[in-house]
């Protein structure tokens, strides 16, 4: 190989290793730490709130907005929902339409809008949704880097606490 | 006796609730305003106050006596009249509708402070006092925090009553009337509308007293003072506000429930007020050492609230605030529905009709209190009723929720609050002139009168690293309550509501109640008004 190839193959590596070390984690980085907790509230029978501790199992910190979290049923139709990682109720220093066009990542993180998981640590999440009618029902939660399975078992069991 | 402890509000690029860091002041100095007829007096006017003297006030001596200053008038703007006042100053203010327009447009040097709506530091609003404040009235002249000039300033109106006098913010400044490290504030008998931010606003201040003040339409606060202390709120008419018609935010902190060296227990007090018809009636996040009193906060979305859910806010987590001999009643003021909520996406604030509230912040409609992350407050001999969904409401707030990263403190809210004889779903026969010690009237129900989530938090010290645990005996409870025909209502059953002086037991509470409070984190008014799992934005029908 003359010294132009092996440059190009240098650059081929190189490309080759800086696409496996990339900020972009695997599918399904994140996964449940234990069974998720599905609760019925008693005002809204046709609500559901999930809450559980997820874990990071990639080798790589997660980064996750609420925002972008998607709830869809079995028919992979989108469901109305909301997430936070907020351990509670909280609100923000500023009413929502009035503060600052971006706030730190810390703050985001208070506010529960923000979660980065490092590898192996976990992070309590609430998601929220509408469930539909009929026979479909909730069953992914998708954070934009993987999907997580809303467990049957999970729900079957809030309804019967209903 | 600590001195109080120093923190900073954070600062942020823009928004209303943006704030320099502030410092409590000392509380063995200063002292409760009161009011004066000596001192040095200017006299404002307006160009028709005289013809509104004639016409408006009917009171023939408060007539005469009005007349007799007119002809002593030399200011036609009330900032004027602050800007020649030294300590100890009298500022009479006749009859007539002050907008202060002079102050729209920035003198040289103070055009980039006009533009700007964050947080200022005290030396800018020194610079440019009307950047951001209709009227400002600054105390300190060496930035050392301790007021040295235009302390103990009183502007009062003149008028038979407040709406004689009006202050109009125009809804052009954050605050229509800023007092700044003004220890010794008397402000009385005027009424004040249109903020941007808070239509009162008293900060930093040892010493103030607001007496017979209306408050109208402020898109935020109407009367709202942060870490001050020696402060008084009485006679107030607070209404038509997008967050709280009255917020004693940041309340004195040093004290804890044990009195200063004067034997004040409480550093602000707030009595005679009638808070009304805006999205709550008080509130104040890490609202301390306050007592509210012989108040009515009615038909706002939630009559009251005291909470530690905000960062930054100096004085943290909430504790020993009290509450008795109120009226906490009818707070269902439907704000979050879909016609509001479309009205509040599409017409933009300076066009709106001040009557039709845009609610700011969240909360849970139909909440007559609410303490949210409290510690040791006192709920005593209120009527609490016709609140649709809850007559009181206690629960935990986690304390990484405020910022706090020791992880010791993460239970160290929602404990040792004391309800006791207070008379549930009952409307007294009159709202004036209530036997607070007695329990009589008509049923009018609250949709449940106790609502706790079952969490009683440890006893930490504030001040300390860690969770240092002092107290062995209180928990929250609930004691000599009462309502129509001799019972009430609670989720938990009563039973299960510690009698006083409670339980010292730390528990995490009842999950399935605390996690229907979590989805209403994610409200926005512009893009999630309705999130699900959140019941909190639906007036509940009347029970």
């Amino acid at each position: 190989m003359d010294a132009r190839g092996i440059a190009w193959l240098s650059l081929v590596v190189v490309a080759l290793v800086a696409g496996c070390g990339d900020d972009k984690p695997a599918k399904d980085s994140l996964a449940w730490f234990d069974t998720p907790s599905v609760i019925v509230p008693p005002t809204l029978k046709g609500d559901r709130i999930l809450q559980a501790e997820v874990r990071n199992d990639s080798d790589h910190k997660v980064r996750v907005e609420a925002a972008t979290i998607r709830v869809f049923d079995n028919n992979g139709r989108r469901v109305k929902a909301s997430a936070t990682f907020a351990e509670g109720y909280v609100h923000s220093l500023y009413p929502p339409t009035r503060g600052p066009a971006s706030l730190p990542d810390y703050e985001l993180e208070r506010l529960g809008k923000l979660a980065e998981i490092d590898p192996g640590k976990t992070a309590r999440i609430t998601v929220s949704w509408r469930e539909p009618k009929g026979r479909r029902t909730a069953a992914t939660i998708d954070y934009g880097q993987g999907k997580l399975t809303i467990p049957p078992e999970s729900l079957r069991q809030a309804e019967r606490e209903l | 006796m600590m001195v109080s402890i120093a923190l900073a509000v954070v600062p942020a690029g823009a928004g209303a609730h943006a704030e320099r860091a502030t410092f409590f002041p000392n509380p063995n100095l200063g002292a409760f305003p009161v009011y004066r007829n000596y001192g040095p007096e200017l006299v404002v006017c307006a160009r028709d106050s005289k013809r509104r003297i004639k016409d408006e006030i009917q009171d023939p001596v408060v007539r005469r006596d009005n007349m007799r200053l007119r002809s002593r008038c030399r200011f036609d703007s009330i900032q004027r009249a602050v800007n020649q006042a030294h300590n100890g100053y009298r500022i009479k203010v006749l009859p007539g509708v002050y907008e202060e327009k002079r102050w729209q447009t920035p003198p040289p040097g103070c055009e980039d402070e006009y533009q700007n709506t964050s947080a200022l530091s005290y030396a800018q609003h020194r610079q440019c006092p009307n950047a951001q404040n209709l009227i400002a009235i600054l105390g300190d002249t060496n930035d050392d925090r301790i007021c040295d000039s235009k302390c103990n300033i009183q502007i009062e109106g003149t008028g038979d009553d407040p709406g004689d006098v009006k202050i109009e913010g125009e809804k052009l400044k954050l605050n229509v009337v800023r007092a700044d490290r003004a220890d010794g504030i008397f402000l009385k008998n005027f009424q004040v509308e249109f903020s941007d931010f808070n239509n009162i606003y008293v900060l930093e201040t040892n010493g103030f007293h607001l007496d017979g003040i209306v408050s109208k339409y402020s898109r935020e606060y109407g009367i709202l003072s942060f870490t001050s202390d020696h402060g008084i709120y009485e006679n107030c008419d607070a209404s038509y506000s997008g967050d709280s018609g009255v917020y004693p935010g940041s309340g004195p902190n040093a004290r804890h429930g044990q009195p200063d060296a004067h034997g004040h227990v409480y550093g602000i007090e707030i009595r005679n007020c009638n808070s009304h018809d805006n999205t709550i009636g008080m509130s104040g996040t890490a609202g301390n050492g306050t007592w509210a009193h012989d108040n009515r906060f009615h038909d706002n979305s939630d009559g009251v609230t005291t909470d530690s859910f905000a960062s930054g806010h100096p004085g943290m987590p909430q504790d020993n605030s009290k509450w008795s001999h109120n009226l906490i009643y009818s707070n269902n003021n439907d704000l979050f529905n879909a016609e509001r909520d479309a009205y509040c996406q599409q017409v933009p604030w300076e066009d709106r009709d001040p009557q039709k509230v845009c609610p700011t912040f969240q909360v849970p409609v139909g909440t007559g209190i609410l303490i949210a992350g409290g510690n040791a407050n006192v709920v005593e001999e209120n009527y609490v009723f016709d609140n649709w969904r809850r007559g009181t409401m206690l629960h935990w707030v986690p304390a990484a929720l405020r910022g706090e990263q020791d992880n010791a403190k993460t239970y160290d809210t929602s404990s040792n609050n004391r309800y006791t004889r207070n008379c549930m779903g009952t409307r007294p026969a009159s709202l004036v002139n209530v036997n607070f010690t007695t329990c009589a009237g008509t049923q009018d129900k609250n949709g449940v009168d106790f609502w706790w989530d079952e969490e009683e938090g440890q006893d930490c010290i504030e001040e300390q690293a860690g969770c240092v645990d002092n107290e062995s005996v209180k928990g929250n409870c609930w004691d000599s309550n009462t309502g129509f025909g001799g019972t009430y209502t609670s989720d938990p059953v009563a039973l299960l509501l510690p009698t006083c002086p409670g339980l010292d037991a730390t528990r995490p509470g009842n999950n399935a109640k605390q996690a229907t409070l979590v989805p209403c984190a994610t409200w926005d008014p512009q893009t999630n008004p309705d999130p699900p799992g959140c019941d909190w934005f639906t007036r509940p029908p009347e029970p």
